[in-house]
């Protein structure tokens, strides 16, 4: 009888010590999250007034193209504080905002003279600041690097706000088109035609250090591979053999440009060296072999082919072997893009819906489509790998689009004139 | 016969005498006259008696007659002894009816037939002899009287030739009472020496006996002393072992007395450890009466205790995942672990990631998301306990599974 009752004691007390112990500690398992954007402040520059540029916007802009944030709109800023210790965060997290940019503008001579700081509103706390100098009035060139400060603060991942993009358009119709190339920032402004003609323009690679462009051009009637000096303007002319001459892409070093020649009869992938000019033929086989792209390593190359029947992605690997097929979802994968760190590929997959931008994990095959546009061509993935900017069909005409490497966010940038296509981003030029 | 009895009776009356007489002074000389007159009286009445009755008083004056030439002649042989018979002698008058009587007696033993004559010719005699000796008396008292004078004469005569030959007498008397008084003083110094000697032989007996007897007292003494120290020894361990035992048994009483005290204080320990795990048990009992009876309130209370963290935790899961804002080009296989503490109002007092993702903007955005979410003010609805524990104890696991 007092056996069993203290038997029965002890169990509730076993029975309360481990239920205290359950509860001592909360565990929450958290698994969703939103796929919004962060909510940022970027409070207008103490001093902007009367600049040629408005530096809080474009860097407002930037941080919202990358897809990664949600500026909040100036209308909601109830204060407009310059610098940190004017910053009341209670404000700023009332309105929900993660981040505050603030800063000041000045002008001086020659330039400018920009200081910013990026606080944790969250934290209450400043993350960074810096005073930048510019020279000249390249206050956009200044924004976008205040822009990837604070992207790579926040996201650590290095910003491309002050990389470029290279295009083509095409304007006009019939025997009055005109063709040209032309170099933008990354946010499609500030753009320069850096090669007009009346013949089509095809794409443009940029050469490893940002300082060159390899491209196809029919000036001559016939497709022909040029490298121009983005800087100079001045260019040469790579390749000319008989038939398609196509599809350039630099190889990670600078020193050898893979393409497709159907110099020998279907289109196959040689390596030209960029030095003499000689090429190397990769690929041979009754199939077409088109679109190379160089793995960021350098030591295997991605390309096009139809030999299984339509066009989809193999990968070679050089100096060895047979090329190795990737992609397997759909009839149709093509023109593919290593991300920089050479793990996964952007390609354009032609669904149930249309062509769209589309990745593939190398480390498997499952294919995830990120565009939301059906007519998507010509991928390009940006340096840091957050984003891919592709061509696609807006009614009848080209436009520019970019979606984030995960697919979560995507804008489209502002339309060129005419029918743009075949967008390269840059390497990081700095 | 009668003087068979006689010499007997004087012999026994001199014994007697000489027994008495032994210590006296030998000087009686002075009575020598009366004695001779006394004797001279004797001898009349003797005389007138045998006259008158001369058949039966003849023998006997005779012989006192005899008997009386006999002492004389035997003054001479022995001094002492006359001196005794002269003693002996002068003590007869003091009691001259004496042996009268017992002889009368005796004639009747003896003389049975004459008993009657004798009788009556006694009572004739009786009464003539009363006058007679009446007239005896006074003619005897006469003649006494007389020849009392002329005996007083002659006697003066004879005492003067006799006070020569007395003197002679005593001078030879002296000096053989000088050398009887030598030899007697001898013979008294002997028998003093003897008695001293008997005396100091008694005494020395005495003395032995006497230091017989101290031995023997004194042995006695010592056997008594000896009797009394074992008596006292006996009684000493008699009392030594009473005490013993008296100790042995107040020992026993001590240890059963503590043996009792333990018994008792056995018996009230285990009573009291009794009645202690009875109240232990009835605690225990009642506290999980208590329990099973409270059980639903406290399971309610429990359950809602649960369920306020339960509420909390959705709270906080709700709040955060609605703040956590996933890193672009976040993979689904991140993980991340951040520890957080709540201040008392349910403020953020420190996110620690405990277990990072290796994205630094993936861990970011979870410090950011709890900062934002923050504060969880709901806390304050939570037991002030459940407040304490949940406070500094809360991990969070952020995997990103989905997409809001």
């Amino acid at each position: 009888m007092q056996t069993q009752v203290l038997k029965k004691f002890w169990l509730l007390c076993l029975l309360i010590t481990f239920s205290s112990v359950a509860s001592a500690n909360l565990t929450i398992e958290i698994t969703r999250g939103s796929d919004q954007a962060l909510p940022i402040g970027v409070v207008p520059f103490a001093g902007s007034d009367g600049l040629p540029e408005d530096v809080a916007q474009i860097v407002q802009d930037d941080l919202e193209r990358s897809g990664y944030f949600a500026p909040l709109a100036r209308s909601a800023m109830f204060e407009q504080p310059s610098q940190s210790d004017d910053v009341q965060f209670g404000t700023w997290r009332s309105l929900d905002v993660r981040y505050l940019v603030v800063g000041r503008a000045a002008q001086t001579d020659g330039g400018f003279e920009l200081q910013f700081e990026l606080m944790d509103v969250s934290g209450q706390r400043r993350m960074i600041g810096e005073t930048v100098t510019v020279r000249g009035n390249d206050l956009r060139g200044a924004a976008h690097y205040i822009s990837d400060q604070i992207f790579e603060e926040i996201t650590d991942i290095r910003g491309a706000f002050s990389t470029k993009i290279a295009y083509v358009t095409a304007q006009g119709v019939g025997d009055n088109m005109q063709f040209g190339l032309y170099v933008a920032d990354a946010d499609g402004r500030r753009s320069e035609q850096v090669l007009t003609s009346d013949e089509p323009i095809m794409s443009p690679a940029w050469s490893p250090d940002g300082t060159k462009l390899a491209y196809v051009s029919f000036e001559t009637e016939r497709p022909a591979i040029y490298i121009q000096d983005v800087a100079t303007g001045q260019r040469v002319q790579a390749t000319s053999f008989d038939g398609i001459n196509g599809a350039p892409a630099w190889s990670p070093d600078g020193r050898r440009i893979a393409m497709s020649l159907s110099k020998d009869g279907q289109p196959e992938i040689y390596i030209m060296d960029v030095a003499n000019r000689s090429v190397e033929r990769i690929t041979n086989n009754n199939s077409i072999d088109t679109e190379p792209a160089w793995a960021p390593d350098g030591r295997s190359l991605l390309f096009t082919s139809d030999r299984s029947g339509g066009p989809q992605l193999y990968q070679y690997t050089l100096g060895g072997g047979e090329a190795q097929r990737l992609t397997f979802t759909g009839n149709y994968n093509a023109r593919g893009r290593y991300s920089p760190d050479g793990e996964q590929i952007f390609l354009i997959h032609r669904s149930s819906r249309g062509y769209q931008v589309a990745r593939q994990d190398l480390s498997g095959d499952r294919l995830v489509v990120l565009s939301e546009s059906t007519r998507d061509e010509s991928p390009s993935v940006a340096p840091n790998g957050t984003m891919v900017i592709f061509a696609t069909q807006q009614g009848n005409s080209g436009v520019l689009s970019a979606v984030s490497a995960d697919g979560r966010s995507s804008f489209r940038l502002p339309s060129a004139q005419g029918d743009v296509r075949d967008p390269a981003w840059s390497p990081f030029l700095n | 016969m009668w003087g068979y009895f006689l010499s007997h009776r004087k012999m026994g009356k001199g014994k007697a005498h000489m027994a008495l007489k032994s210590p006296r002074d030998p000087q009686d000389v002075g009575y020598k006259w009366p004695t001779v007159l006394a004797i001279g009286v004797h001898v009349a009445i003797v005389a007138f008696s045998l006259i008158s009755l001369p058949s039966r008083e003849a023998e006997p004056d005779s012989s006192s007659i005899v008997q009386a030439t006999l002492v004389s002649t035997e003054t001479f042989t022995d001094q002492a002894q006359q001196a005794t018979e002269e003693q002996a002698a002068m003590n007869a008058p003091a009691e001259p009816e004496a042996p009268e009587e017992p002889a009368a007696n005796d004639s009747e033993q003896q003389a049975a037939a004459e008993q009657q004559a004798a009788e009556e010719a006694a009572q004739q005699a009786a009464e003539a002899e009363a006058q007679a000796l009446e007239e005896a008396r006074a003619a005897a008292e006469a003649e006494a009287q007389r020849r009392a004078e002329e005996a007083a004469a002659q006697a003066a005569q004879q005492a003067a030739e006799a006070a020569e030959r007395e003197a002679e007498a005593e001078a030879a008397a002296q000096r053989q009472r000088e050398v009887e008084e030598a030899q007697r003083q001898q013979e008294a110094a002997e028998q003093q020496r003897r008695e001293e000697e008997e005396a100091a032989r008694q005494r020395e007996a005495e003395e032995q006996q006497r230091r017989e007897a101290e031995e023997a007292e004194r042995q006695r003494e010592a056997a008594e002393q000896k009797r009394r120290e074992e008596e006292e020894a006996a009684r000493q361990r008699e009392a030594e072992e009473q005490r013993l035992r008296e100790q042995e048994e107040a020992q026993r009483e001590r240890e059963a007395e503590a043996q009792r005290q333990r018994e008792a204080e056995e018996q009230q320990r285990r009573e009291a450890e009794a009645e202690r795990q009875r109240e232990a048990a009835e605690a225990a009992e009642a506290a999980m009466q208590r329990q099973l009876a409270g059980e639903a309130e406290a399971a309610a209370n429990a359950q809602q205790a649960e369920q306020a963290a339960n509420n909390f935790s959705n709270i906080m899961r709700r709040a955060i995942e609605q703040a956590w804002i996933i890193p672009a080009g976040s993979s689904d296989g991140m993980r991340a672990s951040v520890n957080v503490r709540l201040g008392p109002s349910g403020e953020v007092l420190l996110v620690n990631v405990t277990s990072s993702s290796g994205d630094s903007a993936f861990d970011q955005s979870i410090i950011q998301a709890v900062e934002q979410a923050a504060p969880f003010s709901e806390l304050l609805q939570l037991s002030e306990a459940q407040q304490r524990e949940i406070r500094r104890n809360i991990t969070l696991n952020f995997s990103p599974g989905g997409v809001r």
